[in-house]
C-alpha cells in the first residue's frame, strides 16, 4: 500500500471507530434510561434488630452489657462533622460507669487511623482496616448497638438528626 | 457503491446499538441494603421487599398490575403486620434513604384514627380496613409512592419540564415510576422503622423521634376540651346561648397554619379544636341545633370511657 492509501485507510477506520463508540454509548444510555426493567437496584437484607452481628477482631461483646460499634472512615465528611457528637457520647458513657463499650471500626490502615484519632482528639478503642461490608454496612457513619450476646439492639445510619443523636445517648446510658 | 455504504453504515449502527444495550444489561447493578427497625416485642413487624414473602403479598395487593409498576414501588414500600391481639389505631412509619456519602433523606407516613380512642367505635371489618386500622393478625401495605406515581416523594425535574408543568403538562405514569426507580438506585441503604404505634387500649410504643405521642394526645384533648366547653355552656339550658354560639364561630374561623413536620403539639391542639367546632356548626346547619347537640352529648357519654394514652417500653 502506498502512503495515500494508508492515510485513507486510517481515516476511514478512525471514523468507523468513533461511530461505533458513539452508538454503543447511545445504546447504553437508551437501555439504562428508557428500557423497562433497567435501573433496578437489587434489594438485599440489611441490619435488623435481634440479628447477631459478626464478631469483630479482638473485641469480645461479652465483657460489657452493651457495645456500640461505630463504623467511621477517615475520609468521610459526615464522620468528621459528627466528631463533637462522638466526643459528647464518650463523655456521657465514661461518666456513667462504662456499661456500654464504644468501639470505632475503620476501613483505613492502622497508621492513618491513629493519625486521625490523634488529630481529632478522639480517645476511643478502634479496629482498623476492617471491610465494613462484613457487618452489613454500606455507608459511614453507621452506629450499631449490640448486647453482650452480640445481638443488635438498635442501629443508626448516616448523618444523624438531633433526635437520633439524643436516642443514641439515651441508649448508651446504664439503666 | 452507494448502496454498500448505506448497508454497512446501517450494520455498524445496529451492531453498536445492540452491543451498547448488552453491555448495559450485563453491567453489575447496584444493590441496596434494606434495614428494618420494627417492634417484634410489641408484636409489630415490618415486611420489607427483601423479605421472601413480600412478592407474594404485593402480587395479591396489586392483582393485575404490571411488574414494572410493582418493581418501581418496592424500594418505597413495606407491609406493617400486627401479630398481637389489640387493634393498631395509629402509627408513624419512617423511611430513611442513605447515599454512599452518608447523607440521609427522611420521609414519613402516619395515620391516626382518634375516634377509636374516644370511647367505643363499632366499625365493620370493611370500614375498619378503610380507616387504616390494623386488626389483630393482619397486615397492611404502606408505600410512599402510588402505582400512578403520586405520593409523598419528590423528583428532580429539568427547567424545561418545570416550564411544561406550569403549562399543565404532566409526566406520564411510566416516566414517573422510572424516575423514582432511578432515584432509589442512587441509595446504598434504606432504613424503614416503626417510629410510633398506638393500640386501641391507649398503649403507645416506639422510639417516637417524631413526637407523635404528644400530637396524638393533643388531638384527643382538643376534642375532649371542645365537648366539655360545650357541655359547660349548656348546664343551665338545653340551647346554645348567643355568646356561646359566637365563641364557637370564633374558634371555627381561626386563621391557623396547615399542619406539617414542624408543627408543635399546641398547633395540633388548636387545629383539631377548630375542626371540632367546624364539624359541630356544619351538623347544626344541616340537621338543626337539637340534633347536633344530641350527637355531641352521645360522643361525651359513650359506653366505654375515653382511653388514656400511655407509653410502654
Amino acid at each position: 500500500m502506498d502512503r495515500q492509501s494508508w492515510a485513507k485507510y486510517i481515516e476511514v477506520s478512525s471514523n468507523v471507530a468513533v461511530l461505533v463508540v458513539a452508538m454503543a454509548l447511545l445504546g447504553t444510555i437508551v437501555a439504562t434510561r428508557w428500557w423497562p426493567g433497567s435501573g433496578n437496584a437489587k434489594l438485599e437484607n440489611g441490619l435488623q434488630k435481634g440479628q447477631v452481628l459478626a464478631q469483630l477482631p479482638s473485641i469480645d461483646y461479652r465483657t460489657t452489657r452493651q457495645t456500640l460499634v461505630t463504623v467511621v472512615s477517615t475520609k468521610c465528611n459526615y464522620c468528621t462533622e459528627s466528631l463533637p457528637f462522638y466526643r459528647k457520647l464518650l463523655e456521657k458513657q465514661q461518666a456513667a460507669q462504662p456499661a456500654t463499650r464504644v468501639v470505632a471500626v475503620f476501613p483505613n490502615p492502622k497508621t492513618e487511623v491513629e493519625q486521625y484519632k490523634h488529630q481529632n482528639q478522639l480517645n476511643l478503642e478502634s479496629v482498623p482496616a476492617l471491610n465494613y461490608s462484613t457487618l452489613g454496612v454500606t455507608a459511614t457513619p453507621t452506629l450499631i448497638l449490640v448486647d453482650s450476646t452480640g445481638r443488635v439492639v438498635n442501629f443508626w445510619i448516616g448523618k444523624l438528626s438531633e433526635a437520633e443523636e439524643q436516642e443514641v445517648i439515651e441508649a448508651v446510658q446504664p439503666r | 457503491m452507494k448502496k454498500n455504504i448505506v448497508v454497512s453504515l446501517f450494520l455498524v449502527i445496529l451492531v453498536s446499538f445492540f452491543s451498547g444495550f448488552v453491555l448495559s444489561k450485563n453491567a453489575p447493578q447496584g444493590s441496596i441494603k434494606m434495614h428494618i427497625k420494627d417492634l417484634p416485642h410489641h408484636n409489630l413487624r415490618l415486611i420489607s421487599p427483601s423479605d421472601p414473602s413480600f412478592d407474594e403479598r404485593v402480587n395479591k395487593e396489586f392483582r393485575g398490575q404490571s411488574n414494572e409498576v410493582t418493581d418501581a414501588l418496592k424500594p418505597f414500600s413495606v407491609f406493617l403486620e400486627n401479630k398481637g391481639e389489640s387493634t393498631v389505631v395509629g402509627y408513624l412509619i419512617q423511611w430513611c434513604f442513605t447515599k454512599a456519602d452518608g447523607s440521609n433523606q427522611y420521609y414519613r407516613k402516619a395515620l391516626l384514627n382518634p375516634q377509636a380512642l374516644m370511647g367505643d367505635q363499632n366499625l365493620s371489618p370493611e370500614l375498619s380496613r378503610q380507616s387504616g386500622q390494623i386488626e389483630p393478625h393482619s397486615a397492611i401495605f404502606l408505600s410512599l409512592l402510588s402505582p400512578q406515581g403520586g405520593g409523598n416523594l419528590g423528583i428532580k425535574i429539568s427547567r424545561e419540564e418545570a416550564e411544561e408543568f406550569r403549562q399543565g403538562k404532566r409526566l406520564d405514569q411510566s416516566t414517573l415510576l422510572q424516575r423514582f426507580r432511578a432515584e432509589a438506585a442512587q441509595c446504598t441503604a434504606i432504613t424503614v422503622s416503626i417510629d410510633a404505634a398506638v393500640f386501641d387500649d391507649g398503649t403507645f410504643v416506639g422510639p417516637d423521634t417524631s413526637n407523635f405521642f404528644n400530637q396524638t394526645k393533643a388531638v384527643i384533648e382538643a376534642k375532649r376540651d371542645f365537648l366539655n366547653e360545650l357541655a359547660a355552656g349548656l348546664s343551665n339550658s338545653s340551647k346554645l346561648g348567643d355568646s356561646q354560639h359566637g365563641r364557637l364561630q370564633e374558634t371555627a374561623a381561626q386563621q391557623l397554619e396547615d399542619l406539617g413536620s414542624k408543627s408543635t403539639p399546641s398547633d395540633y391542639y388548636n387545629y383539631f379544636k377548630k375542626l371540632a367546632a367546624i364539624e359541630f356548626l356544619q351538623a347544626k346547619n344541616a340537621q338543626g341545633e337539637e340534633q347536633a347537640l344530641e350527637k355531641a352529648r352521645l360522643e361525651m357519654n359513650k359506653n366505654k370511657p375515653w382511653v388514656t394514652l400511655r407509653k410502654k417500653d
